[in-house]
């Protein structure tokens, strides 16, 4: 057998490995896939249903916060899949399984990242797009609209990965990740699911300065809604996403030659 | 054998889990931090709603704001979770010696169960409405009664969620991982207790259906009752209705455990 070479394939291989066990408890991956749908469905039935009463939130109709809850749904569940290594990372430290990771020859980034790969988050995938889809089918949407709705997918997608990163990289120091972090991860998609201007100015400079959700999902959305059609800036406001990821795996590398083993 | 040293044992169980519950301080106080911060978001959601159309709202913005805070302290109260230490005993199968043990399995669950979920209830809940109350609008009730009212349904509320909790771990002796009750449940509660939205807020033919349920009496109830958006007579038929459903739940969990320890295959040895 020829040697995998390339971090990548290596990658690859660790990820198929990750699924197919997966696959072996069918009937578990399926109930928890449905689980997830049905989680994520009902929040949205929530959020529907204070339209129904409602009618509109500062200016926004359903299906404009529904582009919003979409792409931000769609985004987590992405990164929430790929990168749940991360989430879990605290484990990884408490076990001394960093240890082995650090001898062998390819970057702890792709190791962590490959550790687990969680296919049944495939159902807070679903759920999301079908909601991303319904919305689009709704709004009057071009070929440009799509590409800037992926381009906020991608972005968002990469803002929580980095969130994820940066999770991990505390438990560098502090061993166990305090709950409060889920304030910015769990947090962020609530918050982001709605038009920022409705939050008070800590809540949105912070998920605007700090952590870049703004300008992947709801400052994109805005400008496509006042525009009536897909714009520049809209398609790359999204790249903060990708920047915010970057400098939190800067962060990580900087971690990690804080790292002492916990020694068990 | 007298009645008091009958129960006693189950007592004694329900002092020590409640003990241990107590040690978890610094998590209570995070999770503090955490509910804080979800009430404020959530409140700037419900507020910038009801300012889109003040007059189909079935509750004040500072009912809301109550009804938010509430919420968000009385979290705890949800059967969310498998307990972690009755997965490991079913799947270790040491969950035999549970059997041989000369008290009853369901009742030692069950209070097992009231102790995980009343204790971080207290802890975090009392705090929580200290600063709610005092920095973020939050009303006190408005009459003694409602203030009482509110304690016996939060009480019965506890009392509900240990039922469908012990229903939870029982259902691990049935399907070892426990993945899908554990799922599909804590979704379908979240949405008919009020934890997502108050469900005067739901449309009427939905709300009918979902105060019948009783996870309508986790939260929705026990909060209606603060807000005094219910009357004495309607506290009475909604506590009569927690109590009937806790009695099914309790009688269904009985019944379970006799067909599981007949029917019990032990894995390991």
């Amino acid at each position: 057998m020829k040697p995998a070479t390339s971090g990548r394939s290596v990658y690859v291989r660790l990820v198929m490995a990750c699924l197919r066990s997966q696959m072996q408890y069918r009937a578990s991956f399926l109930m928890m896939a449905f689980g997830q749908f049905l989680v994520t469905g009902l929040e949205f039935a929530a959020i529907a249903a204070l339209f129904y009463r409602f009618g509109s939130i500062h200016g926004w109709k359903i299906y404009q916060v529904a582009f919003l809850c979409g792409v931000v749904g769609s985004g987590y569940a992405l990164a929430e899949g790929l990168c749940r290594g991360f989430d879990q990372f605290s484990a990884i430290i408490r076990r001394g399984d960093f240890d082995r990771l650090l001898l062998r020859p390819r970057s702890t980034v792709m190791q962590v990242a490959a550790f687990e790969v969680q296919l049944m988050r495939i159902g807070r995938f679903l759920q999301a797009a079908f909601v991303l889809a319904w919305a689009l089918m709704h709004l009057h949407t071009e070929p440009c609209t799509l590409m800037v709705a992926a381009a906020m997918v991608i972005g968002t997608m990469c803002t929580f990965c980095g969130l994820f990163v940066l999770q991990a990289t505390l438990t560098f120091f502090t061993v166990e990740t305090p709950e409060i972090v889920n304030v910015v991860t769990y947090g962020g998609v609530e918050t982001a699911s709605f038009p920022l201007s409705i939050y008070p100015g800590w809540l949105r400079f912070t998920f605007t300065w700090l952590v870049p959700l703004a300008s992947t999902a709801y400052l994109p959305a805005r400008m496509i809604f006042r525009a009536g059609h897909a714009t520049l800036p809209a398609l790359f406001a999204p790249v903060f996403g990708l920047l915010f990821l970057m400098t939190s795996l800067l962060i990580w590398r900087m971690g990690e030659r804080h790292y002492s083993s916990t020694g068990t | 054998m007298t009645p008091v040293s009958a129960v006693r044992p189950y007592l004694t169980l329900l002092v020590a889990r409640c003990r241990q519950e107590t040690q978890y301080r610094a998590a209570a106080l995070f999770g503090m931090a955490t509910q804080l911060f979800w009430g404020l978001v959530r409140i700037a959601i419900f507020t910038a709603f009801l300012k889109a159309g003040a007059n189909r709202s079935s509750m004040s913005l500072p009912q809301t704001v109550t009804y938010i805070w509430l919420v968000q302290g009385m979290i705890r109260v949800m059967p969310w979770s498998v307990d972690a230490d009755i997965r490991n005993l079913v799947r270790e199968g040491t969950v035999v010696y549970e059997l041989l043990r000369p008290i009853d399995l369901y009742a030692s669950w069950y209070m097992r169960a009231f102790a995980r979920h009343a204790i971080p209830t207290v802890m975090r809940a009392i705090p929580l409405f200290a600063a709610a109350v005092l920095l973020f609008h939050m009303q006190m009730p408005r009459t003694v009664t409602d203030g009482a009212l509110f304690v016996v349904a939060v009480v019965l509320a506890l009392l509900l969620a240990a039922a469908m909790s012990t229903l939870i771990s029982i259902s691990l002796l049935f399907t070892l991982s426990g993945d899908g009750i554990q799922r599909i449940l804590p979704a379908i509660a979240n949405f008919a207790s009020g934890l997502l939205i108050p469900l005067s807020f739901l449309p009427t033919t939905l709300r009918h259906i979902l105060r019948v349920l009783p996870f309508c009496d986790l939260i929705d109830t026990p909060a209606r009752l603060y807000i005094g958006q219910l009357g004495a007579l309607e506290a009475v038929a909604a506590f009569a209705q927690t109590v009937i459903w806790t009695a099914a739940l309790a009688l269904l969990g009985r019944f379970l455990v006799l067909r599981a320890s007949k029917r019990m295959v032990v894995h390991g040895g």
